[in-house]
C-alpha cells in the first residue's frame, strides 16, 4: 500500500518537472497518466476493500435486521463480483491488440497501461471478497472494514462516500 | 434502451450495490442483453476515458486540500474570519461562512472542508451556547460554496465529460459563490435569533440582538491574523492568476497547489509532519478511488448510452415537452435536485449531463452557464435528506440524529432554493467574470 503514495508522489512530481523544465515533452504527460490510470484501479480495489464507495443508503432508515442485512450483504457481493469478473474477462481480451500498439511518447506498448484494468480488477475481486466474508461474520453495529490504510489518527469518522 | 439501463441501475442502487458497480453492471448487462458490440472495448473505454491529462487535475486538487488541511492552513483561514465577522450576530456561524468560502480557493471538496471545519467549529459552538442542530445546519449549509468556488473537481468532471474550458468555469464560479455566502450570511443573521441558541443562553442574553457576537477580548486581532494566513491566501491567487495568464493548465495549477501547500507546511508554518503527510496521501488514495470508480464506470455507461442513440432519443423527448431554453433549465434543475437527493455530485453529474448536455446546448444555453447551474445543484443537494453526505457529517459530528439536523437545515434549504432560481434565471451571475476576463 505504501506503493500508492509513491504513485501520487510521482504523478505530482511529473506533472511538477514539466513545468519547472518548461519543456514540452510529451513523455512526462503520459507517464503522470499513466501512472494515474494504475493509481485509479488500485485505488478502487482500496475503496472495496474498506467499504467506502458511495452507496445509496435508505436502508438506514429502516430497523436494523441482522438477516435483512445479510441478504442485502451477499447480493451487493454477487453483483460487484459479477461485474468485476466481466472486466478481468474482457480487460484480459483487450490486451493482445493493445500490446501491439507503441505509445507516442514514451514508446511501450499501450499494454502495459490497459494491463491495469483486469490487474485492478483482480485485486478488487479478492477484496470485494474479503469485505463480504468480514460483513457476514461481524457482530451487530460493528463495522470491520475500518482498518486504517497506514495511519489514522484517532478522531477522523469515516462516512460511505465521501468526496 | 435508456430507460432499461436506468432500471437496472436503480435497481442495482436499491440493493446498496455502490453507484459505480451499479453504473457499469447496468450498462453491461443491457449491451450484453440488447446489443451484439464486442464489450472488450468497455475495458478499452475505462483506459481511454481515464487518460485525459485535465483528469490528473483531481486527484493534485484532493492532495492539494489534505496536505494544506493537515498543514494547519485551516486553522489560520478560521482566525481571519473570526476576526472579521466574529463581532456580528451569531458570530462563529458568519465566520464559517467566510472561511467555507476561502477554504472552498484551496479545496475542491465540499465535504471534506466540512469534516476539517466541522470539527473545530461544532466545540466552538457549543461552548457558546448554539443548539447542536442549528451549528449541524450550518456547518453543512456553509460548504455548499466550495464546488461552487474555484479550484473545484465536480467542475472539472464537468469539463471533462462535456468538453467545456475548465478554466472559464472556475472563473465563471467565483461570482456566484460570493452570491452564495452573502446570502448565506443574511439567512444566519435573520434565522440565528430565533433558532440559533438554546433556552438558557436566550434567557442569560442582555440584548437578544447580539446574541452569539465574540466579544472583542476574544477575537483574534485581524491584521496579525490576516499576516498569518497570507501564505494560505495566496494560493487561489497563483493557483487562479496562473490559469488566466496562461502561464500553466488547471492540472499544472493543481501540481504546483501540492508543492505550495507542502511547502508552507513543513516550512512556513512547520505543522506538517512526516506522518501527517502519509495519512493524507492514504486518504487522498482512497477519496481517489471512490472518484475514480465512478469515473471508469461512466466510460461504460456513456459507451452504452451511444451505442444505444440515448441521448438522441432524450434530445427528441425533451423538444416534444418544450423549446424554451428557460423552460428547459427549470427541467433541468428539478431533475438535478431529485437526483441530488440520491446519489452523490460527481456520480449524478456523470449520469445526467452527457444526456442533458446536447439538448441544452442545442437550445442556445451557454455551455459554462450550463455548467455553473449543474454544479450548484448539485451543491445544495448536499443538504437534502434523504442522502445529503455533507448533512450526514455534519449532523454525526454534533451529534444530532439526522432528523432533527433535517429540520433544522429548513431555511438554508429554502435560501438554496431562491439561490437555485437566482443562478438559472441570470446567466450574467455566472458569465459576467469569465466574459470581462477574456
Amino acid at each position: 500500500m505504501l506503493l500508492l503514495g509513491v504513485v501520487v508522489v510521482s504523478v505530482s512530481w511529473q506533472v511538477v518537472s514539466r513545468y519547472i523544465t518548461a519543456s514540452s515533452a510529451s513523455w512526462t504527460v503520459e507517464l503522470a497518466s499513466y501512472s494515474f490510470v494504475w493509481l485509479s484501479m488500485i485505488a478502487i480495489a482500496l475503496g472495496v476493500r474498506r467499504g467506502r464507495h458511495m452507496v445509496l443508503d435508505i436502508w438506514e432508515y429502516i430497523p436494523y435486521k441482522r438477516w435483512l442485512m445479510r441478504i442485502l450483504e451477499t447480493a451487493t457481493a454477487i453483483i460487484v463480483v459479477a461485474v468485476l469478473a466481466a472486466l478481468i474477462w474482457y480487460g484480459f481480451e483487450a490486451l493482445p491488440p493493445s500490446f501491439r500498439r507503441n505509445s507516442p511518447g514514451l514508446g511501450v506498448p499501450f499494454g502495459w497501461v490497459a494491463l491495469a484494468v483486469p490487474v485492478g480488477s483482480v485485486f478488487a475481486l479478492i477484496f470485494a471478497i474479503e469485505a463480504w466474508w468480514r460483513l457476514f461474520h461481524a457482530p451487530q453495529g460493528v463495522d470491520p472494514l475500518t482498518a486504517p490504510v497506514l495511519y489514522q489518527p484517532d478522531d477522523v469518522i469515516i462516512i460511505k462516500g465521501e468526496v | 434502451m435508456g430507460p432499461f439501463i436506468l432500471s437496472n441501475f436503480g435497481i442495482a442502487m436499491l440493493l446498496r450495490v455502490p453507484v459505480g458497480f451499479a453504473l457499469a453492471a447496468a450498462s453491461l448487462f443491457t449491451l450484453a442483453l440488447v446489443t451484439d458490440v464486442p464489450l472488450s472495448i468497455g475495458a478499452q473505454r475505462i483506459v481511454a476515458g481515464i487518460t485525459p491529462f485535465p483528469l490528473l487535475a483531481i486527484p493534485l486538487f484532493i492532495l492539494a486540500g489534505a496536505v494544506m488541511n493537515e498543514g494547519g492552513m485551516t486553522k489560520r483561514l478560521l482566525d481571519v474570519a473570526d476576526s472579521a465577522v466574529g463581532g456580528m450576530r451569531a458570530g462563529l456561524a458568519q465566520s464559517m461562512s467566510i472561511t467555507s468560502l476561502l477554504f472552498g480557493g484551496i479545496s475542491g471538496s465540499a465535504v471534506a472542508s466540512v469534516s476539517s471545519l466541522g470539527r473545530i467549529v461544532i466545540p466552538a459552538m457549543k461552548e457558546r451556547k448554539y443548539r447542536p442542530e442549528y451549528s449541524a445546519a450550518v456547518v453543512a449549509a456553509a460548504p455548499v460554496v466550495d464546488p461552487i468556488m474555484p479550484p473545484s473537481i465536480t467542475m472539472i468532471v464537468y469539463g471533462v465529460v462535456t468538453g467545456t474550458s475548465i478554466g472559464a468555469l472556475f472563473f465563471a464560479g467565483i461570482v456566484p459563490a460570493v452570491l452564495y455566502v452573502v446570502m448565506l450570511m443574511i439567512t444566519v443573521h435573520l434565522t440565528a435569533k430565533r433558532f440559533g441558541f438554546t433556552k438558557e443562553a436566550m434567557q442569560e442574553a442582555t440584548d437578544l440582538n447580539k446574541l452569539g457576537t465574540i466579544p472583542k477580548e476574544d477575537r483574534p486581532k485581524f491584521l496579525i491574523s490576516l499576516y498569518r494566513a497570507i501564505p494560505t491566501l495566496l494560493l487561489p491567487i497563483i493557483i487562479l492568476g496562473g490559469i488566466r495568464f496562461g502561464i500553466f493548465t488547471p492540472t499544472e495549477a493543481a501540481a504546483i497547489a501540492v508543492m505550495y501547500a507542502l511547502v508552507i507546511g513543513f516550512f512556513v508554518y512547520k505543522e506538517l509532519t512526516w506522518k501527517k503527510l502519509v495519512y493524507a496521501l492514504a486518504d487522498s488514495v482512497l477519496i481517489i478511488g471512490l472518484i475514480m470508480l465512478v469515473l471508469a464506470a461512466a466510460q461504460i455507461y456513456s459507451w452504452a448510452l451511444t451505442s444505444g442513440l440515448v441521448p438522441q432519443a432524450a434530445a427528441e423527448a425533451i423538444f416534444s415537452i418544450t423549446e424554451n431554453p428557460l423552460v428547459l433549465l427549470l427541467l433541468i434543475n428539478g431533475v438535478l435536485l431529485i437526483a441530488g437527493m440520491f446519489i452523490e455530485a460527481n456520480a449524478a453529474l456523470i449520469i445526467i449531463a452527457p444526456i442533458l448536455f446536447p439538448v441544452a446546448t442545442s437550445m442556445g444555453i451557454d455551455p459554462v452557464h450550463l455548467g455553473i447551474v449543474i454544479v450548484a445543484n448539485l451543491s445544495v443537494g448536499l443538504l437534502t435528506p434523504p442522502v445529503g453526505v455533507g448533512l450526514m457529517l455534519a449532523a454525526e459530528l454534533a451529534k444530532v440524529s439526522m432528523l432533527q439536523a433535517v429540520k433544522a437545515v429548513g431555511p438554508f434549504l429554502l435560501m438554496g432554493l431562491i439561490y437555485l432560481l437566482l443562478i438559472t434565471f441570470i446567466p450574467q451571475i455566472s458569465l459576467w467574470l469569465p466574459n470581462l476576463l477574456s
